[in-house]
């Protein structure tokens, strides 16, 4: 009997062994269970394999990359970057000087040094890449450093699940735009057709008439930008008769010279046309400071933000007063003294009838 | 009644007569006295009297659990009753007075596993038990509702209040992956259990869509059936006890039974209440004047230019116009959509018999009037069982239930939507007067929304024993049911054009079940001394039918004319039911007929009951699964060893028993369609201008298709100390539903668009733990009693597998919220794909800013203008580039799975009160507050009555004052600025997908609160022949206490959002009594 109930026992105690085991088996649970992994979707991409950057100004392509979801973070890397005869260009990943942003540019700063306070400067490579979201930068270079042509580039997107690379993305680096609209072909480096941006026009222009009282076009408005000096950066505008005769600022009577605005769709607001406004002393020249790039955001903008300014005048038609503008509308990239110069093709009349 | 009474007395003088003649030789003696219930006190009749020596009844007890015998002097008598400990007691005089101990029956308790009859401690699975006494005394239009927080690991939450719906259940978690719909009206596919009402099986959705909208009448089988007709509930949740259910057990398996007949006197059971629903506290609005200052200062401040803050007011008269009377209220619009209700609850039943013949009737009418006016459910049930043994060898059982559901929507809705949080208008109108009507108001008194559900299911069984021990069995059931479903709405009421609804839908399933048992014991005196073996064997048919017709017509000619009988071709195309290409979209039960036949064959063997061993295995086919894969294979195994049987334990008497069990099964739920598995052929008119017949290239046929399977282990542990008080059992679950139904997409060089597959795996696993106590025991009648019951579960479900090896699917939600979700291997099957919020830009300075492009963060791609600034909310930017965009920026948030549900009981009883309170629980549950965000959008449109964005509804204005919202810099708040008008448009600081609006949905209901008084010894009760009586006062639904900030975190769906237009939970009050004649 006493036999016995040890092997009851011994029984008992095996059962209580096997007990405890599944019972802390149960508390390994989760180690059965695939842990969570990263999502790296096949299907992502760039939207874009061939970015467009033109030297002198800060390229920045946004809304490039589709992520089709992946587990964020991603990071991005810039790889195996080489030139068009596909031999490296180390050049691309220098580091320069490169203007950035504190805070934000809102359109109310009251002077150039205000807009510049809100900058920093900072090292980075010429070929950039924001490190997360994979959009790329090509920074503000001249062309004695970096010469015009294609590139090739490879992008190596990483997150947890793995990495993909994209291979053999084209940066295709263009001559500098000095100013915009620019005339030249960024391409061949030859003036463009004249019928397809070879030559400005006048933005707009109301109730221009030259002496046989027919409306002057804004077409007929030539307008060009000339670099006068580097010393400062400035911008002046000056108006000419066909014959290259000035034609002074009086003649546009209507001006409001102290509240000259343009509209930034970046900043959301509209932006006082430049700084410290001066005339010469015979009035046919109005200088104002800038800040560069002008506007402000232009480069970053894709094209959005450009200045612009109307010159109004009003004069009697035929007993009739009428109102009138001519506006232009542009950017500047390149640091300097740009004077603006617009030419009448038929000799405006600014007198009354 | 009376004349029942003379053939008892008539039969027990028949037995007297018989016991008299075989003992003539002894000195005999009269032997009188009467049978009390130890507990109650009360006579217990049908008490058997049995001649201990000669096992053989001689009497039974009267109504009044009096008896009288004649034996000889020493002998002994056997008392027995069913649920009462057996009672012997040696003769030596003329009056025996005696008490029955309600039987401690520990695990002696009969369970029906497998439609077989077996006893608690050979059950190798998990099986929790809900008895009728846990679920009286509550007047409800669903049984759900009572089972709540009943039984570890069942998670039950009533998504909405509405009269007869039903709400969400899941034994062990959720088992499924398909959302339909979108937003707060997005519906998870159910992974509701496999209902066996009285040996049939039911389907637990019988009439509810699988969908919020529910077109149909969404009566389901629990709403028709009375709680007080319900004798035991049994629940299994492993694998091996649901197994022999087969393919439709894998998410568990719920077995009702209803009551029986056992007393040989007649027993009239009456049970009657009235009961108050009440609303709950309604939210607290801004009327009148601070209405008007809101709206006014809204526009005035935050339009975007004043010349538009002047057109606004122009065009909004009710807020400039406030000397005019008829803008000058102050309406409470909730009060008038809200109601009291008295209503009404009765059942009688009607049983007896013996062991060889024995009866019962049920019949039950509960009215049931809703909080919302026009809002109801009545119910008409009858339940009819018969049950006959003329022999020892041949049993019979037959059983009729009907039941009528009445329900009234009043302005439709389907779970969700029912409710009346949209319909709140502007305090500043007028209310509803003789002169005066208003729309939302009107729809909810007068449209019609009738709902009818009739149901009879019968059942047959017959059961034969061919030869000792052998058994033939053969159980035939079928089930009826037709709902219907008529819609008017008033043009007045419905944007000036009338609606015509009619929904028909007849369900018929027939069930047959034939089968052998066998039954084997070397000592059939003692099984605890023996080898006890059961084998069965049988085969199962189902056959389910279902149609469907709609029909939905717009645009009638007047209130007065319900029609036309046909089709509106002008609204025809935005049938809700339908989608432009004509077929259903919105989960309308088409017309279908279904077949399946399953084999099945169970060993349950054990040695002395001590050792015990189940192996089942069962063969499943349906007509639904692909061509090429028709039969699902369901084994399971299961082991349990009773270690106290042991010799050791013999002289621990502390110990009354313990076991530890486990199991493995696999169980699978058929779940592919016909579509899905053989595809459709459309008609195509581009082959030689004539029509072609092709096949359809949506879907690829996958002729593969398998039914949904789960395996699952289980391993659990029962004890019970100190007769009974103290008892715990825990177990613990891994289970893994595989081969779950996946929509894949195809590669376009395959001509079709996607195909499903059997690519998803859900892994549930958790403990699950009871814990009862009896602290305090009293051994004398009317002493003080205390039964303490705990129950708890912690859950968890992860995805571990989506088809095509992917390690992430996201579910686009649509309109108008937005609120995506995703599935992601590793992770709890749903989680919220959504922005996340920290908080609110206390100043313009806090927006980051793009260093390169020296702009603001903002919202979209592209080069917008849609800044952030002060008051707006923080959202993260995840990849850093300064957008906020739908592509990348969503992150990962939130499990609308509870982590914790359980419930807690406690019983007190002293003298002849009782006291029951019942609470439950549910812990760390993810809700999305999308009532809050309808509200705070509402409020962004201050110039309108009725909100034109998405989502829609009547503009309300609730107190203010009570959201915590940005005002100034420095607030830390929780909720942005509420004032942003024009702000909203620009980058909808209220928007539903983020994180803002996630809130924890823990809560602690006190469900049930009862008093109870029994009646004993009166001297009334004699006088009206009342064998007992007993008076109830109960408060259902009292309380619920939580951090959520919504008004109720029950009244939310499976996904956790909250919709404004919920039903809210009414708290009901009921006086009842119960009499037994």
């Amino acid at each position: 009997m006493q036999k016995k109930n040890t092997w009851d026992l011994r029984r008992l105690y095996a059962a209580a062994a096997l007990f405890a085991t599944l019972l802390g088996a149960a508390g390994c649970y989760k180690d059965l269970l695939p842990d969570e992994q990263d999502h790296l979707s096949n299907n992502m991409n760039y939207t874009t394999e061939n970015f467009v950057a033109v030297l002198g100004k800060t390229n920045v392509f946004i809304n490039v990359f589709n992520a089709d979801y992946s587990t964020q973070p991603l990071t991005f890397t810039l790889e195996n970057i080489r030139s068009g005869d596909k031999q490296p260009a180390p050049i691309l990943s220098q580091q320069i000087d490169t203007r950035q942003w504190k805070t934000w540019y809102s359109g109310f700063e009251k002077t150039i040094d205000e807009i510049m306070s809100k900058t920093f400067v900072s090292k980075r490579p010429i070929l950039d890449i924001r490190e997360n979201s994979g959009e790329i930068i090509f920074w503000n270079v001249d062309s004695n450093t970096v010469a015009y042509g294609k590139y090739f580039f490879d992008v190596r997107v990483k997150n947890k699940a793995g990495e993909r690379v994209f291979a053999n993305l084209t940066l295709d680096v263009r001559r500098p735009h000095p100013y915009e609209p620019y005339t030249i072909d960024d391409i061949t480096g030859i003036q463009k057709p004249l019928a397809s941006g070879g030559l400005v026009k006048a933005h707009d222009a109301r109730n221009v008439r030259d002496y046989m009282q027919r409306l002057l076009p804004k077409d007929s408005i030539d307008v060009f930008f000339v670099k006068t000096g580097t010393a400062k950066n400035t911008v002046s505008v000056r108006f000419f008769n066909p014959d290259s005769s000035i034609i002074p600022l009086t003649v546009f009577d209507m001006q409001r010279w102290d509240s000259l605005y343009y509209y930034s769709p970046q900043a959301a607001t509209r932006v006082k046309f430049g700084f410290n406004q001066r005339f010469d002393t015979d009035s046919t020249i109005v200088t104002w400071d800038i800040p560069n790039p002008f506007p402000v955001l232009t480069d970053v903008s894709g094209g959005l933000d450009m200045a612009q300014v109307g010159f109004d005048f009003k004069r009697v038609n035929f007993g009739r007063q009428e109102a009138g503008y001519v506006m232009v509308r542009f950017a500047i990239q390149e640091p300097g003294e740009w004077t603006v110069a617009v030419k009448f093709r038929q000799k405006p009349k600014f007198e009354d009838d | 009644m009376r004349n029942i009474y003379p053939k008892v007395v008539a039969l027990c003088m028949i037995v007297l007569l018989f016991a008299g003649v075989t003992a003539r030789a002894q000195q005999r003696i009269t032997v009188k006295g009467r049978v009390t219930d130890a507990q109650s006190h009360a006579g217990i009749p049908g008490v058997s009297i049995v001649d201990a020596e000669l096992k053989k009844g001689i009497a039974v007890t009267d109504p009044n659990g009096n008896y009288s015998v004649t034996i000889e002097m020493n002998k002994t008598l056997l008392f027995r009753f069913i649920g009462y400990e057996d009672k012997a007691i040696k003769v030596t005089k003329a009056e025996l007075n005696l008490q029955l101990a309600p039987a401690e029956k520990f695990l002696k308790e009969s369970v029906i596993v497998g439609y077989q009859r077996r006893t608690k401690e050979t059950v190798t699975g998990a099986v929790s038990m809900v008895s009728h006494k846990d679920i009286q005394d509550v007047p409800v239009t669903n049984l759900e509702q009572l089972l709540q927080g009943k039984v570890a690991g069942m998670n039950i939450q009533n998504i909405s209040g509405a009269p007869g719906f039903g709400g969400t259940i899941n034994i062990r978690g959720i088992s499924q992956l398909n959302v339909t719909g979108s937003g707060d009206e997005a519906f998870l596919s159910s992974s509701n259990p496999l209902l066996v009402i009285d040996n049939v099986p039911v389907e637990y959705d019988g009439g509810i869509d699988q969908s919020m909208l529910q077109p149909g009448a969404a009566t389901g089988p629990l709403s028709l059936l009375p709680p007080e007709d319900i004798e035991s509930i049994e629940i299994f949740k492993d694998a091996q006890a649901a197994s022999l259910y087969g393919s439709r057990g894998a998410n568990g398996v719920i077995v009702i039974t209803t009551r029986r007949g056992n007393s040989p006197v007649p027993i009239i059971n009456f049970n009657n209440s009235v009961f108050l629903n009440t609303p709950p506290q309604l939210r607290p609005v801004w009327g009148g004047q601070l209405e008007r200052d809101f709206r006014t200062y809204a526009i005035l401040n935050y339009s975007e230019y004043d010349f538009l803050a002047k057109l606004q007011f122009a065009n909004a008269q009710f807020i400039t116009d406030s000397l005019n009377g008829f803008y000058n209220n102050s309406t409470d619009w909730q009060g008038l959509f809200y109601q009291k209700t008295f209503n009404s609850n009765h059942n009688l039943q009607i049983s007896g018999g013996n062991a060889k013949m024995n009866y019962k009737a049920n019949m039950g009418y509960q009215m049931y009037q809703g909080v919302i006016k026009n809002t109801g459910f009545n119910r008409y049930t009858a339940n009819l069982q018969l049950n006959l043994q003329p022999n020892e060898r041949l049993r019979i059982s037959g059983q009729l239930f009907a039941a009528l559901g009445q329900k009234q929507r009043g302005n439709g809705g389907g779970l969700t939507g029912n409710g009346a949080g949209s319909a709140f208008s502007s305090s500043l109108l007028p209310g509803p007067s003789h002169f005066l009507d208003f729309p939302e108001l009107r729809a909810y008194i007068e449209n019609v929304d009738d709902n009818n559900t009739m149901n009879i299911r019968s059942y047959l069984s017959v059961d034969y024993e061919l030869l000792k021990g052998l058994r033939l069995t053969s159980a035939t059931s079928y089930d009826y049911t037709t709902d219907t479903r008529d819609r008017f709405n008033q043009a007045f009421s419905n944007n000036n054009q009338t609606m015509v609804y009619g929904y028909i839908s007849r369900r018929g399933e027939l069930n047959t079940r034939n089968g052998l048992a066998y039954n084997f014991t070397t000592n059939p005196a003692n099984s605890e001394k023996a080898h006890n073996l059961l084998v069965t064997a049988f085969t199962e048919a189902n056959i389910r039918e279902l149609e469907t017709h709609v029909r939905d017509l717009r645009n009638g000619p007047s209130d007065y004319y319900w029609g036309p009988r046909g089709y509106s071709p002008r609204f025809y195309p935005g049938n809700p039911w339908n989608n432009a290409g004509g077929w259903n979209a919105n989960g309308t039960l088409n017309s279908a007929t279904y077949h399946a036949l399953s084999f099945a064959g169970v060993i349950s063997y054990n040695f002395r009951t001590k050792y015990n061993v189940d192996f089942s295995y069962r063969a499943d086919g349906n007509s639904a699964s692909g061509t090429k894969s028709r039969y699902a294979i369901n084994p399971s195994v299961g082991v349990r060893y009773n270690f106290t049987k042991e010799p050791v334990f013999r002289e621990m008497n502390f110990i009354d028993y313990g076991s530890v069990r486990g199991s493995y099964g696999i169980n699978s739920r058929p779940a592919s369609t016909r579509v899905n598995s053989l595809g459709y052929y459309a008609i195509y008119s581009d082959y030689n201008n004539m029509p072609a017949i092709g096949p359809d290239w949506g879907k690829m046929p996958n002729p593969f298709l398998q039914s949904e399977k789960a395996y699952q282990y289980n391993f659990g542990f029962e004890m019970s100390l100190f007769k009974g008080r103290v008892s715990v059992t825990y177990d613990t679950y891994f289970k893994e539903s595989y081969n779950i139904l996946q929509d894949q997409r195809l590669s376009d060089i395959t001509g079709y668009n996607d195909i499903q597959v059997n690519g998803g795996a859900i892994v549930n696993y958790g403990h699950e733990f009871v814990l009862g106590l009896r602290p305090f025991v009293s051994s004398k009648a009317g002493g003080f009693q205390w039964n303490l019951n705990f129950n708890g579960a912690i859950a968890r479900s992860v995805l571990t597998k989506l088809p095509a090896g992917l390690q992430m699917a996201r579910f686009d939600d649509g309109g108008p919220f937005y609120i995506d979700l995703a599935r992601k291997v590793g992770r709890n099957p749903f989680s919220n794909y959504i922005y996340q919020t920290e908080g609110i830009y206390q100043d313009n300075a806090d927006v980051p800013v793009d260093p390169i492009r020296g702009v603001r963060y903002k919202t979209g791609r592209g080069n917008g203008v849609t800044y952030f600034q002060a008051g707006d909310p923080r959202w993260k930017d995840v990849n850093g580039d300064y957008f906020l965009d739908d592509r990348d920026d969503n992150v990962l948030s939130g499990n609308p799975e509870p982590m914790v549900t359980g419930g807690i009981s406690s019983t007190w009883s002293y003298k002849n009160f009782s006291l029951n309170v019942f609470a439950s629980y549910l812990l760390k549950r993810t809700i999305l507050n999308t009532a809050m965000t309808s509200r705070l959008m509402k409020l962004t449109q201050p110039a309108n009555t009725e909100y034109t964005g998405p989502g829609g509804g009547s503009v309300n204005i609730y107190d203010l004052d009570l959201i915590d919202y940005w005002q100034k810099s420095g607030d830390m708040s929780k909720y942005p600025n509420i004032y942003y008008v024009w702000r909203n448009g620009q980058i909808q600081p209220f928007r539903a997908d983020q994180t803002l609006w996630e809130e924890d949905g823990s809560y602690f209901k006190l469900n049930q609160v009862t008093l109870a008084y029994t009646f004993r010894d009166f001297n009334f009760m004699k006088r009206l022949k009342l064998r007992s009586l007993r008076a109830y006062a109960t408060a259902f639904n009292v309380a619920i206490f939580s951090p959520y900030s919504g008004p109720n975190p029950e009244n939310v769906s499976q996904l956790g959002r909250d919709n404004i237009n919920g039903y809210p939970s009414a708290r009901t009050y009921t006086a009842g009594f119960t009499a037994e004649f």
